[in-house]
């Protein structure tokens, strides 16, 4: 996959060791969204500790985790392609309840996915089988993102630590994550295994239930000393509702020693589980996850399409240039033919010239994952047939397309809902004829038109990418529909 | 008909029924027989009119004399119509059950040995002074004279509240159900007003009390002023006093229903003298146990039933028998403050007892203040303590009983060593916690109350009152503005009671209201169950 194929929107976060960019990936009628994660530092250990993350993740597959698509490297170094998550990540939505309590069966429920995807983590292993002893080390609400969708994925492997992983990263002694929700035998610099990350998410799980975070200070050495001196809260005294489950499991969970902690963030899932069965609540992650947040996600959606509207334009007006300038070398190429003869090509050639207006219309959502031109092959004759005379934007699955704007470790990370249950990709459903009339007729205003004086002799899908590169002939027939040239 | 007869048949067909009666009293010898069944007869007739009914704001049960019944008792027999007279019979047991009046329903029940009204008249009678009814042959007998209005449903209700008595929760449930249900449908308003008073009785002692508070405030509003009593005795009982006091009637078991309210009230006041001085009135023998469990709950210094004596002693949380709805009156919970409707009352010397908050001041101690949620572990474990025999326990089963898990010192040494050290915060010079034999020991050196926590009403319930005293629908806000609770905490109790169908969730033009179910019961409107006003105006 080269990296090329993603075409880059808008940045989505941007923090002291990396950025986080949206980006668009198109392979002929494919399109989708993508974040891409660069660090800023380009020197070999954070090249190598990077490249690192992107292995680790690029090993895991599980819905709960955000998936790490693609690595690579370019001009501006080495990056990651990770879906993208349309929503928040915890501490976001803390901060959106605005300090009423969230149900309690939505906070199981929440903390009960992360620790399943946080299990998947601890039992990655290698492609030959072998056991990766993987922690991940920087658990916290900020590297678990909630999907509009309800989904909660755990991200950002920066720091993960697995038994064969090599460099600082991986070095005993060394302090990694976020201080808040470290374990103290993490702060020691002592050795770390699964249990470890236990303990942060029971970090998480109490800034959950109380809005609050649980170890605060002035100096990170204080969070430090209150991690090893405080008891674990009673979480009774803090939610009227916590059932002796709950508050038990948070004794376990934020144990000092993490012989005393659950084995397994599974055992965790399923303790949780159990107490969510247990209540009658039929409020759901992704009810109080619209409530909260639908002028926002309204807000990412708009933001996306315009962003992506405005790349198809300079893509647009890039391959008319393009086409402009090969027309004009035909001219003259043909000089020889006399002074009328090539004034009438000239003149020809700027007429077909196309013009391209967008026309914004009323927001649809989902962005789009599907673009199509008409080619108007008006020019076969002499081999010329990748004029796109019209191009119209279809719409998208919305569940396709979003953004987390998370920062994970400095570095922001904004992830999309990519592999997944809801994941409809565009080329499923591009060559039903029917589809694409149909969302024409829904977003009329979002036509990107080209005048021609021409009328089309043929259609096809295209990428708006490629498709001045797709040989006409081997594009397939439509009929001709409602999106022909302006005359 | 002889001529004896006509003059009484002539004053009843004016309404003039006592005149009639005196008339038939100075009947000649011979001729009273006849006489007393014309008469009889007569007021049958009338009692079936809609003149008779017209004429009374009570039941009509309470016209039939008592020289009728008398002579009834004695072997008149009666023409007209006999399901007039199974109805009137039965309606006149009733009256003496509401009225709160042994001698007649004693006399009721002579009256209609011979009758098909005698199994419901005797089961009125049996139910009252706590004797065994076999509610299979009651229903049964009601089976056969189902063309007698109302007749089978007041059968069920009986028999709801017979199994009640035996501590047939369940059975008491299902029958209380179908009665009401089928009242609803008979269409006889005495019979409803039983059926539905039965279910609200029910409803109390199966710890869904808001739901009887709403069927008291309905029937409150409907019924006339001879169903006071029985309805302001449960409303009572379920913390409604205050609503019970604006009600009329003037009956024995309306007096005692205020009476049972005084008691609260002195209790409350912390007023010794008056409590003792006010009546231990119960209209009958089966309520009277119930008068004494309320005595027992609000004054530490009463005997304690035998049935309530576990729960005294600091056994269990919810209230027992139907005292949860009283309890959970005096709780408060809001705005991050808790007050237990129950307080555990201990002196040196003497095992800890539980007693209704409210009752504190007899103990010449205030309310003890709302405490916040923090505070409750420390409350929790005091009681435990407290109520733990010689006032001992050892670390772990101290924490099992705070916490509900069992005691890891790796894991949990650090917080029961903070709870310990907050207990004896708490306890100040009142006491001490001393480790005793690898135990905890509390030594008390002056009397305390302590809230007790686990009894703290749910927030579920309160909304759950809320609704029912506020016309049984409300929005979330109001509710979480009337409570004081966070909205969204509200919205998280209405979502599981909605989920366990306590609940119902309908939209009210842009918002959601939230409205009690109650699948048996609904609001009677005043149009159909008052229909009596309109009569008697």
């Amino acid at each position: 996959m080269s990296t090329s194929s993603y075409v880059p929107l808008f940045e989505l976060a941007k923090g002291g060791l990396g950025r986080v960019e949206v980006v668009m990936r198109h392979d002929g009628s494919y399109e989708r969204l993508y974040v891409k994660k660069r660090p800023h530092a380009r020197d070999a250990q954070t090249r190598a500790t990077f490249l690192d993350e992107a292995r680790l993740a690029g090993l895991l597959r599980h819905p709960n985790v955000v998936g790490v698509l693609d690595v690579g490297e370019d001009d501006e170094g080495p990056y990651l392609v990770m879906d993208f998550v349309e929503g928040v990540h915890v501490g976001e939505l803390i901060r959106g309840l605005e300090g009423e309590p969230i149900p309690l069966g939505i906070a199981l429920d929440v903390v009960r996915q992360a620790a399943e995807g946080l299990h998947a983590v601890h039992e990655l292993q290698s492609l030959d089988g072998t056991p990766l002893g993987v922690v991940h080390r920087d658990v916290s609400p900020q590297n678990l993102l909630i999907g509009f969708d309800g989904v909660v994925r755990l991200t950002d492997f920066g720091i993960a630590l697995a038994d064969r992983r090599h460099g600082d990263a991986t070095s005993i002694g060394v302090v990694k994550g976020k201080v808040g929700y470290t374990a103290p035998e993490q702060i020691e610099g002592g050795a770390l295994d699964r249990r470890t990350d236990l303990f942060a998410l029971g970090v998480v799980l109490v800034e959950l239930l109380t809005g609050e975070r649980l170890y605060r200070g002035t100096t990170n050495a204080e969070v430090a000393r209150r991690i090893f001196e405080d008891d674990p809260p009673d979480l009774g005294s803090l939610r009227r509702d916590a059932p002796p489950e709950l508050v038990e499991l948070v004794f376990d969970l934020l144990a000092k020693t993490k012989e005393s902690r659950p084995a397994s963030a599974r055992e965790v899932a399923q303790r949780l589980r159990a107490m969510k069965d247990e209540l009658d609540e039929d409020e759901q992650l992704e009810e109080l996850m619209a409530e909260l947040f639908d002028d926002r996600r309204a807000a990412l959606r708009s933001r996306v399409r315009e962003a992506r509207d405005r790349r198809l334009n300079d893509v647009l007006r890039q391959r008319a240039r393009s086409s402009l300038r090969r027309r004009i070398a035909r001219a003259a190429a043909l000089g020889a033919l006399g002074l009328l003869g090539l004034g009438v090509v000239i003149a020809a050639t700027w007429e077909s010239e196309p013009k391209w207006e967008p026309v914004v219309s009323t927001p649809l959502s989902p962005p789009i994952t599907t673009v199509r031109a008409d080619v108007a092959s008006g020019e076969a004759s002499d081999g010329v047939g990748d004029d796109a005379h019209r191009v119209r934007v279809g719409d998208g699955d919305a569940d396709d397309v979003g953004v987390g704007d998370g920062v994970g470790d400095g570095v922001g990370v904004g992830v999309g809902d990519g592999v997944g249950r809801r994941d409809r990709g565009v080329g499923r459903r591009d060559p039903d004829l029917d589809d694409l009339t149909r969302s024409a007729s829904r977003s009329p205003g979002r036509t990107l038109r080209a005048r021609s004086k021409r009328p089309p002799t043929q259609s096809s899908d295209v990428g708006v990418q490629t498709h001045g590169d797709t040989p006409t002939g081997s594009r397939p027939s439509l009929p001709p529909t409602s999106w022909w040239p302006r005359e | 008909m002889t001529t004896a007869g006509e003059a009484p048949l002539d004053a009843a067909r004016r309404g003039e029924l006592d005149v009639a009666l005196a008339r038939l009293a100075t009947a000649p010898r011979g001729a009273a027989t006849d006489a007393t069944s014309f008469a009889a007869a007569a007021l049958v007739e009338l009692l079936a009119s809609g003149e008779v009914r017209a004429r009374t704001t009570e039941s009509r049960g309470a016209l039939v004399p008592d020289a009728l019944l008398a002579s009834l008792a004695s072997g008149a027999r009666l023409e007209g119509d006999p399901r007039e007279l199974v109805r009137g019979l039965v309606d006149a047991a009733l009256h003496a059950w509401l009225a709160g009046q042994p001698t007649r329903l004693a006399l009721v029940r002579r009256a209609s040995e011979s009758t098909a009204a005698h199994p419901i008249v005797a089961a009125w009678d049996d139910l009252a002074h706590e004797r065994a009814i076999d509610v299979t042959t009651l229903v049964t007998a009601a089976q056969r004279s189902r063309d007698v209005p109302g007749l089978l449903a007041e059968a069920e209700a009986i028999a709801a509240l017979a199994e009640l008595n035996e501590g047939r929760l369940d059975a008491a449930r299902d029958r209380a159900r179908l009665g009401s249900r089928m009242a609803r449908t008979d269409g006889y308003l005495v019979t409803e007003y039983v059926a539905h008073l039965a279910l609200a009785r029910v409803r109390r002692f199966d710890a869904r009390w808001y739901l009887a508070s709403r069927i008291l405030d309905s029937l409150a509003r409907v019924t006339p002023p001879a169903w006071s009593g029985w309805i302001a005795w449960e409303l009572v009982l379920v913390g409604g006093a205050a609503r019970a006091a604006g009600l009329e009637g003037s009956n024995a078991w309306r007096v005692a229903s205020n009476e049972l309210a005084a008691t609260l009230d002195a209790a409350s006041r912390g007023d010794r003298a008056r409590l003792d001085a006010t009546a231990e009135l119960a209209p009958w023998p089966f309520l009277a146990k119930e008068r004494a469990r309320v005595r027992a709950l609000v004054d530490p210094s009463a005997n304690a039933p035998p049935e309530l004596r576990a729960w005294l002693a600091g056994e269990g949380s919810r209230a027992p028998h139907g005292m949860d709805g009283l309890v959970g009156s005096a709780s408060l919970l809001g705005a991050g403050l808790e007050r237990a409707g129950v307080v555990v009352w201990a002196e040196p010397g003497r095992a800890a007892r539980r007693t209704w908050v409210a009752g504190l001041g007899l103990l010449g101690r205030d309310l003890p203040a709302s405490y916040d949620l923090q505070h409750e572990r420390v409350l929790a474990a005091l009681v435990a303590l407290l109520v733990t025999p010689s006032m001992s326990a050892t670390e772990e089963e101290l924490f099992r009983r705070v916490y509900g898990f069992a005691y890891a010192p790796d894991k949990h040494g650090g917080v029961l060593r903070t709870l310990l050290y907050r207990m004896r915060q708490e306890l100040g010079t009142r006491g001490e916690i001393v480790r005793e034999d690898d135990a905890l020991k509390l030594r008390l050196v002056a009397p305390i109350a302590i809230p007790d926590p686990t009894t703290a009403t749910d927030l579920r319930e309160l909304v759950l009152r809320f609704l029912a005293e506020n016309g049984g629908r409300a929005s979330a806000r109001d509710v979480a503005e009337a409570l004081g609770v966070p909205l969204r905490t509200v919205q998280d109790a209405l979502g599981q009671l909605v989920g366990d169908e306590s609940c119902r969730r309908e939209r009210s033009g842009r918002t959601h209201e939230y409205a009690l179910e109650d699948t048996t019961f609904f609001a009677p409107t005043i149009t159909r169950l008052g229909a009596w006003r309109d009569a008697a105006r």
